[in-house]
């Protein structure tokens, strides 16, 4: 489903990725982790089309297709979602119209009729009561207010409602307490099938207790430097990322 | 047909001769017209250079164009709003509503030069609200000012409202039109203690049209004025928007929104002027310019000597689409005691590049994504709106108006 293979990125004259390769097939949950600023952030900002970020080699696909030349929309569309690790604020556009714009903008990339609006609010509504979220908040500015933990879950309500192929998490899972952090994970479980595969970006395996990674992959100054099971996130747990950053 | 074929003299005989041609069929006193005409003459058009206020807005080309009084004509096609009274001028002249609402019977002598005197001296007809104390207007009166013009026209209304104390009442001034035209609008309005004023002012001018309004507004003994303006238009527009807290606890809220795009020129002069204590005045104003518009906003709220417990306070926020447009927003306070509290911000911006990216990582296309945004932008003063048809109908002129100047950047900042 997506390949990346030696990637290399700069942000300004600072070369962050410096050859990430990585393969994700259908069905699968991989988690990547690294110490900060290994490029984790980047990884992901640079497959979802942020252009803050210069792509000076390498090449990443989706299904086959070079990604790295399509626009930020049309990523999404073809199936991707990013997870933001700080969720932006939008006041004055309310999370429905969002929402509602994110669909119709991806029936549209199908060729489809504009969604049915009852139908999407009721999905929409359904999906909410599921990662927690009041309803009031649907009408209200996107993030607008809203404390840390929910806006990592409308994040993931997002996801829930836009049901990505490929969902890229940034630490989705930071600054939630236990509760939220289940909520997310539930979420996440939710949307796992045989077609669908996820790529989550996190700093700890607290995570991976309730979202069950297929493979861990160390990304430390700019490339993978270990991949491995589930067991290796407890390892890194255990040992930290040192022994690994003077690998690489 | 003659004035054409004479505006070749000094600039301002044209509007003498203008004057001659047309004043038998003005209603009021000849003399009292003349006197102001002759007022115009002595102060003329605002020059280029030298009047503060003025300094943005270049109106000398109305001395050098040749223009003929607008010809009356029939109403044109619109959208009307339901549970709403309609009043309907087209060319300076009411061609549509209650007989009693509308008409000149003089224009009194003031001290007003430029443009007001003008105005004094053309003005054909305009709206008369009179409301006794305690009356309240059930339905909103909604008055269309239209004017056209092939060869350039001109036409001048004047306004008035005076509401008794108490009273209340909601009006929209909507002024569109086609063509080359120069009209002017003045209103004087005046509220008794207690009155409620609810006044929409929306400016759709052509682009060959030049559009001047002018108003007072004096607010009562513990009146609430408020206050929406929306400019649309794609014309040269100037709004002179003089409100007075004459008497204690008057309260005034000012929200203001321009959208320009090519070379549109939009330019609101609101002054504030408290001048008794225990008032209460609020501005917000909102402008978006693309292409090669002009926006100018200033502000003034001015407190005087006596407005002791004074709140003012003034927000400016701008948006600029395009690195050709222009944007002149000043806030100003003039304060002359020291019981006040006044506040004031301005800020002017692009949109916001992380907000874009968010909602495009979504699936929005990047048109649609700065839609929305500039929607949100607007949406604080549109959401002030408390009648809902007419919030949602504005709500879709905005929204088109957006689409427009958002469409003519495309080009020139389509990038991934």
């Amino acid at each position: 489903m997506l390949e990346i293979k030696d990637l290399h990125a700069r942000i300004g004259d600072k070369e962050i990725l410096k050859g990430a390769t990585l393969i994700v097939n259908p069905g699968e949950v991989h988690a990547i982790m690294g110490p900060n600023g290994a490029g984790k952030s980047t990884l992901a900002n640079v497959l979802s089309g942020h252009a803050g970020y210069t792509v000076t080699a390498g090449t990443a696909t989706l299904d086959g297709v070079d990604i790295l030349s399509l626009t930020p929309e049309e990523r999404a569309c073809r199936g991707l979602f990013l997870g933001f690790q700080y969720p932006v604020e939008v006041s004055g556009v309310s999370n429905l119209v969002l929402l509602k714009a994110a669909v119709n903008a991806r029936h549209k990339f199908r060729g489809e009729p504009e969604a049915n609006a009852v139908q999407l609010l009721a999905k929409v509504r359904e999906r909410a009561k599921q990662v927690e979220i009041d309803a009031k908040m649907l009408s209200r500015g996107v993030n607008e207010g809203f404390s840390g933990g929910e806006k990592k879950r409308n994040e993931i309500l997002q996801m829930l409602v836009l049901e990505p192929r490929l969902a890229i998490l940034d630490e989705t899972d930071s600054g939630l307490d236990i509760d939220a952090l289940k909520v997310v994970a539930n979420g996440i479980n939710a949307l796992r099938s045989p077609e669908r595969s996820t790529v989550l970006v996190t700093h700890y395996q607290r995570l991976l207790d309730y979202v069950k990674p297929d493979y861990v992959h160390v990304l430390a100054a700019g490339k993978i430097v270990k991949s491995g099971g589930p067991e290796l996130a407890l390892e890194l747990e255990q040992r930290g990322y040192g022994w690994l950053e003077e690998a690489a | 047909m003659s004035t054409k074929a004479t505006a070749t003299g000094a600039p301002l005989e044209s509007w003498r001769r203008l004057f001659d041609e047309t004043v038998a069929s003005l209603p009021g006193d000849a003399a009292q017209r003349r006197r102001q005409l002759e007022r115009f003459m002595a102060t003329g058009f605002p020059p280029k250079k030298g009047v503060e206020h003025w300094r943005y807005t270049d109106v000398t080309a109305l001395a050098r164009t040749a223009y003929a009084v607008a010809q009356r004509d029939k109403a044109p096609s619109f959208r009307r709003l339901p549970d709403t009274d309609y009043l309907v001028f087209v060319n300076g002249h009411g061609v549509e509503g209650d007989a009693a609402r509308h008409g000149l019977r003089e224009v009194a002598d003031s001290e007003h030069g430029n443009i007001v005197a003008l105005n004094a001296a053309f003005a054909s007809d305009g709206l008369r609200l009179e409301l006794a104390p305690g009356k309240r207007l059930e339905r909103p009166l909604y008055v269309v000012d239209y004017r056209s013009g092939e060869a350039p026209s001109t036409s001048h209304l004047r306004h008035r409202i005076t509401l008794g104390d108490n009273a209340e009442a909601t009006v929209i001034l909507d002024s569109r039109g086609d063509g080359h035209y120069f009209g002017t609008a003045v209103l004087e309005a005046k509220l008794g203690a207690g009155a409620h004023l609810h006044l929409y002012r929306i400016q759709e001018a052509a682009a060959g049209a030049t559009d001047l309004a002018t108003s007072f507004v004096s607010v009562g003994r513990d009146a609430a004025f408020e206050a929406y303006s929306f400019d649309l238009g794609s014309g040269l527009a100037r709004h002179d928007f003089n409100v007075t807290l004459a008497a204690h606890g008057a309260d005034v809220k000012v929200h203001a929104l321009t959208v320009a795009d090519q070379r549109t020129h939009v330019d609101n002069q609101v002054k504030v002027e408290h001048a008794a204590p225990h008032g209460r005045s609020r501005i917000d104003f909102r402008g978006i310019a693309g292409g090669r518009a002009k926006v100018i906003f200033d502000g003034l709220i001015l407190v005087d000597r006596g407005a002791t417990k004074t709140d003012s306070d003034q927000r400016i926020a701008n948006l600029l689409l395009s690195s050709r447009a222009e944007v002149n927003a000043k806030p100003e306070l003039e304060i002359y005691n020291d019981d006040v509290r006044c506040d004031h911000g301005a800020a002017t911006g692009q949109l916001d590049p992380v907000q874009l990216f968010y909602l495009r990582s979504r699936g929005i296309d990047e048109m649609t994504a700065r839609e929305l945004l500039t929607l949100a932008f607007v949406s604080t003063v549109l959401e002030t709106v408390p009648n809902e048809p007419l919030r949602e109908m504005l709500r879709e002129r905005v929204g088109q108006r957006l689409q427009a100047a958002l469409a003519a950047e495309a080009p020139a900042e389509a990038s991934a």
